[in-house]
Formats: structure tokens, sequence, C-alpha cells
């Protein structure tokens, strides 16, 4: 047993969010560790979540593209590639991200502690190596920051050859004839929709009635129309009541109507489950919350005051971005130190094929919230930068209150959706009304060009010369 | 992708001419021969059992796999491994696959080398176990690691049987002594050069070239390294009771692949299962 260290900062896991915890945190000229259970820092975000499935995601819109260019060139096109062909870039990129975060946490002075945390008082942290070494460290506040993993229930015999999560659906071999997609999440919908374009049958089930079921319909109509467009099958609605695995390695579904549907692969992504069982809660005093998430206030702290918790283990939003912040908060609450006006607006970015983002209110809490709305909408057919890129659909659609003024609202669908939104964010934040987009100058051609439309169309149901629907 | 060259062993007392010999010829285990003809001839045989008859031997499966890529059966799609054959040719196709397989018989026994040739096919069914153990723990595709570990020393068999050939009618064979020095001189690059003429996935290939010295393999570190703990695993596992367990869990490899204890409790546990099964492999 090494001799007590001592640390201004413990943090528990090396995400996104406690990265930023972590900086922040030595930036303040605090002397800080991380733990980190795997071999390098970045967390699930890095390894098996972010990173991995937008690296699979590029290389099938790379296929699209080269598919709809095929006259130009003479190859012959590989309609089932497989997987570790088209992830070849991966190691690449997570290498480099690996070396970025490992070098940006040594700059700022932050000592990585390898190994799994476990709480053994409200002001101790156990370390316990790959080795099975032992070790204990005190710090004056500690951060948890430890993820979450894929939540497999009991009833989906997830054995990672056949029936899969989203840990290792991007280990398999080969591309499968069909897959079926539980789930109408993110995850759900990013991955339904890669492996769709990539030429698998899908077929994406959810008890809820659509998927995304938290975004303007009109974003989850354009990402439907897509993804069955390109073959893919919706089932909403339905409870799966089993999941077989059979002799020859298909899986079958059954539906609580009977239906079956047979399929070589099974994607389990009902939700996540926080990182939480070995982490000694109780022995530190930390209350759980639903779903066995940490319960913490809006300042982060969880029921032990000096201990904050942040990330996928405090449960939704369970975004990267806001997760992120949520860990420079937490350590500027500790340290009273202040931490900005109070983010009321979560971006939400979903890189699903095609792109889905959105910021501010939907349609229908305006109409609730101020007795109508008025919505200007640009179809992605009449930017001509989206013709140039080869996108065949998207729309963008700027929602106000019934006197089309200031803006509350933007939501996109298509190709570049999560980079675009951000000028909507900027345009909400800074409280301005629609005609910011039309009154000013906006690069040509763009996708940008979307939001002056929009606005032109919401202008002209202002003024009485109302657009005829698309 | 291409494969670094594995470096070649000095090493070799009987002087094998490797380089006029051509790795498209597997030798496949007499007694799978027997059983998938006989599982062929069976009218109330499925494909399902085909499947798990051609995952116990790692010459069949190859030479499965092989075959199903040629010209005459492929359709279109690579196929990569054995559950993507048996769902994508059906039984009918497979097991005509398979049994044209095992007519290859003959041209790859290693006569007088018989006992090694089990030991070497026992060690790489019980590899592929461990491989499955090791990736199931991480929550990596098992399917995979268990194609990379069971071919993972083809090598060893073709060499095998080239040293048999080499000595075939001779009036003293080699002592086992002095062979097994040549397979390890010769493993590294026939694995490489009998994967690749297979048209095996990457990692197979990565995994057959590179399972001795993991570090230098140009892509698919972790499931190399994976691989090659999984053999060392299985070199354990298949000795007597009395070896020690403790030195099995001080494996450098453990630590290098992030296993904690208990994870290494949960992998080691499985050894009595995977002795087994191949022990029935082998019956």
């Amino acid at each position: 047993m090494n001799p007590a260290g001592a640390f201004d900062f413990i943090i528990l896991g090396s995400g996104p969010a406690g990265q930023k915890a972590a900086i922040q945190a030595a930036k303040a000229g605090r002397k800080v560790a991380i733990v980190e259970r795997e071999r390098n820092v970045g967390g699930a975000c890095v390894y098996t979540g972010t990173i991995p499935s937008k690296t699979l995601r590029e290389a099938a819109l790379t296929l699209l593209t080269v598919k709809r260019n095929a006259q130009f060139l003479e190859f012959r096109f590989r309609e089932n590639a497989e997987i570790a062909t088209l992830m070849t870039r991966l190691d690449a990129v997570l290498a480099a991200h690996a070396q970025f975060l490992g070098a940006a946490l040594a700059a700022n002075g932050i000592v990585t502690l390898p190994g799994r945390a476990q709480l053994v008082d409200d002001h101790t942290v156990e370390v316990e190596s790959v080795r099975g070494e032992r070790s204990r460290w005190r710090a004056e506040f500690i951060i948890l920051a430890t993820g979450s993993r894929p939540r497999n229930p009991p009833e989906v015999p997830v054995d990672h050859e056949s029936i899969l999560d989203s840990d290792s659906i991007l280990s398999m071999l080969y591309l499968p004839r069909s897959l079926t997609v539980l789930g109408g999440g993110v995850i759900a919908t990013e991955y339904a929709s890669i492996f769709s374009l990539l030429g698998v049958q899908v077929t994406m089930i959810d008890r809820g009635p659509r998927p995304l079921g938290f975004l303007d319909p009109e974003l989850v109509d354009g990402f439907l129309e897509h993804f069955t467009r390109h073959g893919g099958r919706w089932i909403g609605g339905r409870q799966t009541s089993r999941v077989e695995l059979g002799r020859l390695g298909e899986v079958t579904t059954t539906l609580d109507d009977g239906e079956r549907i047979v399929s070589d692969k099974l994607l389990c992504a009902l939700g996540r489950a926080a990182n939480v069982e070995t982490l000694g809660l109780t022995e530190a005093g930390i209350k759980q919350g639903k779903y066995g998430v940490v319960a913490v206030d809006a300042a982060y702290r969880t029921s032990v005051p000096h201990i904050y918790a942040i990330g996928d283990v405090i449960g939704p939003p369970a975004l990267g971005s806001t997760s992120m912040e949520q860990g420079r908060r937490a350590v500027c609450h500790a340290l009273g130190l202040p931490p900005g006006s109070p983010f009321e607006l979560v971006p939400i970015g979903i890189y699903a094929v095609p792109e889905l983002a959105s910021v501010g209110l939907t349609e229908a809490q305006v109409r609730e919230r101020h007795g109508g709305a008025l919505v200007g909408r640009a179809d992605f057919r009449e930017v001509a930068r989206a013709h140039i890129a080869g996108h065949q659909s998207g729309m963008l659609k700027l929602v106000t209150g019934p006197d089309g003024g200031k803006l509350l609202g933007v939501h996109i669908v298509g190709e570049g959706a999560t980079d675009l939104i951000h000028v909507g964010e900027m345009a909400l934040l800074n409280g301005n009304d629609v005609s910011i987009f039309h009154e000013n100058i906006l690069n040509f051609p763009t996708l940008g060009e979307a939001y002056r439309i929009a606005a032109l169309n919401l202008r002209n149901q202002v003024h009485g010369t109302p657009r005829p629907p698309a | 992708m291409a494969l670094r060259r594995a470096p070649r062993s000095r090493r070799d007392p009987l002087k094998l001419d490797l380089s006029i010999r051509q790795p498209s010829a597997l030798p496949v285990l007499p007694a799978i021969a027997t059983s998938v003809l006989s599982l062929a001839n069976n009218p109330s045989a499925d494909a399902a059992d085909l499947s798990d008859l051609i995952h116990q031997d790692q010459t069949l499966a190859g030479n499965v796999l092989r075959i199903a890529n040629s010209p005459a059966y492929r359709t279109g799609d690579a196929i990569v491994s054995l559950r993507q054959a048996v769902l994508q040719l059906g039984f009918s196709v497979l097991s005509e696959i398979a049994v044209a397989a095992c007519l290859n018989a003959d041209a790859f026994r290693a006569p007088g080398f018989e006992p090694l040739r089990k030991r070497l096919l026992a060690h790489a069914f019980v590899t592929g176990g461990f491989a499955k153990e090791l990736a199931r723990r991480k929550r990596r595709n098992v399917e995979a690691l268990f194609l990379c570990g069971l071919l993972h020393s083809v090598g060893r068999t073709v060499a095998l049987r080239l040293v048999a050939e080499a000595h075939a009618g001779a009036a003293e064979r080699p002592a086992e002594a002095d062979v097994l020095p040549v397979l390890d001189a010769h493993e590294a690059e026939l694995g490489a050069r009998v994967t690749a003429a297979w048209n095996l996935p990457p990692q197979v290939q990565t995994a057959a070239a590179h399972h001795r010295a993991p570090e230098q393999a140009p892509a698919f570190v972790d499931e190399t390294r994976t691989v090659a703990l999984a053999a060392a695993l299985a070199t354990w596992g298949l000795q007597d009771a009395a070896h020690d367990e403790a030195v099995v869990r001080t494996l450098p490899a453990w630590a290098g692949l992030n296993y904690y204890p208990d994870e290494v409790d949960a992998v080691l546990e499985r050894r009595p299962a995977l002795l087994e099964a191949a022990a029935i492999f082998l019956a």
C-alpha cells in the first residue's frame, strides 16, 4: 500500500466531462489527479462511442459519394466491404486523439492514476491497478465522471456475436445482410441509418410511436423518409416480447402482436447504464436517483456537498458537449468561481444519415408558451450548395412566436446540420429577430444560405404572401 | 491491407525448400472428413450441425472459406467467416464445399507425425476458445477473435505437412525435438502466405503472421495481442493440472490488454469447459 497522497481534486474518469473538469481545476492552480480504468485517457466517447461510429459514418458517406460518381471512374464497386476495411482510418484517428488528450492533461500538470477507483470514504479514493496493486489518495473535492455503458436488459441475450450492443457492433467481421435495431434513441438511429446506407437491410423497432421523440416531428419525418427510401424499415409503437438466437446464428425478434423478424444480427440500443457499481457510493454516503444514476443538484453536487458528479453518470442528456460544460461548471462551483451565464440552450446533434440538429424551442413548445407560432422553412432543394454537394434532401426550420419576430427555435435535418445549428444557436443567445438572416449578407453558395431562405419564407408569411407548401 | 512480411528464421536443420510449396491446399483431419461426409448424407442434419463441425477444425474452416470464395461458389460478396458462409450459402452448398475440402484430406496428412499434428490442432482449438472469452470480457465481437485464434497457427500445420512430405519414405524420421524448431521457424511466413492466399479477413492474416510478436503487427495490434495471450492460455490449459496457474496470472499480456484480476479469474475459469470441448473434438 502506498502512503496516502493528497490532491485538491480527484476526478474519476477521463472522458469529455472528466477532462474538462480536470483542466479547469488545473488552470485554477489546483493539484489535480484523474483516475482512468482503461489504458488510455478519453473514455467511451473515444474508444467505443462517438469517434468509432463517426468514422464508420464517414466511410459510409464516402462510399455513397463514390457510388453516385461511379460513372466517372473506372473501378468495380465492392458492395460488401468488410467492416475492418471501412474502419481502416480508425486506429490513426484514435491514436491521434488519445495522444492529444494525454498531452493536454500532462501540459496542465494533471496526474493520471491508471486503475479502477473506489470511494473508501467521502475524501479517500482507492485505486486498484490492472495488476491488482492498491493505493489510496485523498482529495478536498472528488468528481465522479465514470460515464456509462450499454444497458442490456435481461430479455435480450447479448452474446457479442449475433446479438450485439453499441460496444461490440463495430468489431463485426463483415457487414450482415440484415440487422434488427432495438431502440429509437440517438444510438439506435445513428447505427440504423449508417448500416442502411451500407446496404444492410435494417429494421428498427421501438415501443415509442416514432424515433427520437424529443425532436421536432418534422425533423423525424425527414429522417424516416430518408431511412425508408434507402430500404430501412421502422416499426414503432410495438413491444419486443422475445429475442432468440437460432441454431444458424440468426436472430429472431418476436413482437407483442406475434410478428417475427429474422435477421443475421441484432443491435440492442436500449439506452445506457451509469458506471457506478464499483464506486462505493454507499461508503461515501452518495445517493442515487432514477435508473441508478448519481443524483445531483443544479450545481452538480451529489448528496455529499464536496463530491460532484458530471456526464453520463448523472443521466440525460448524456451528450459529450454538455458533459464538458458540466465539468467546467462543477469545478467553478467547487472553487467559488463564476461559472458564466447559466446554459439554457443545449444544442442537440445527431450523427445519423442525414444529420439532425436542434436548438431552442420546438414548434409545439412555442405554440404552447406563446399562443401560436410562425415557421419559416428552407428546403435544401432550394440551396445551391446542397445541389453541388449532392445532398438529396434536407430542411431547415426557424420558429418564432405569432408575430414572426424573435427567433425561438432552430431545427435542421440534412447533411451539415450539426455544424449549421451553431449559427442559429448564436442568434438565439443574442436574442435576435429572424430578420437578421435576410438583412445581412451570407456567403453564396453555402448551406448557411438556408437560414436566409427560411427567414424570407417567414417574412413572406408575416407580410401576407404565404409560401406554397413544399 | 498490405501485410509486413514476417521475419524468417535461419534455423532450419531439415532444410525444407518452402519456396516451391504452394500453400493452396491445406490438410484436413480425416476424422472431420468422415464426419462431414456422414453429415452430408444425413437427411435430418441441418446447416447448424455442419457449422458446428466446421467451427471445430482449423484446417477445414480455412478450406471452406477458401473454396466458398472461389469463382465456383462466390456470388459476389466476399465470405469472411463461417457464420456468414452458413447464412449466405445454406446447408447444401456449404456441405458441398465441406465435402470438396475433405476430398483434399489425403494431400494434407502428416504421416509419421500424427500425434504432434493432433496436439497442434487441439492447441489451435483451445486458443480460439480462449480468444473468444477474452473478447467477450471486453465487449468485443467474439466471432472475429475465435477465427483469429483458430487459425493463428495454421502456418505450423502447413509446415508440419511439408516436413512429413520431405521425409516420406525415409527410413528414419526426424525426432519431434528437431521438427518443432522448424515449425517455429516457418510458422509466421507460412501463416501469412496461407491466410493471404485464402483471402481471409485482415485480422486473421495479421494474427497468423504476427502472433509471436504482436507489437510488430502493422494493424489489429490488440486483436493480435489477444490471440497471443489466448495461445499462451491454451498452452497452459493443455498442460497437466500441476502446471502453476499463478504463473499464468502474471503474464504481462493481461495488464497490456487491461484485464483486471477479477476479469482474469473469469477467463481462467473457462479452462475446464474449453478442454472438454477440445477432447470431444479430438476424440
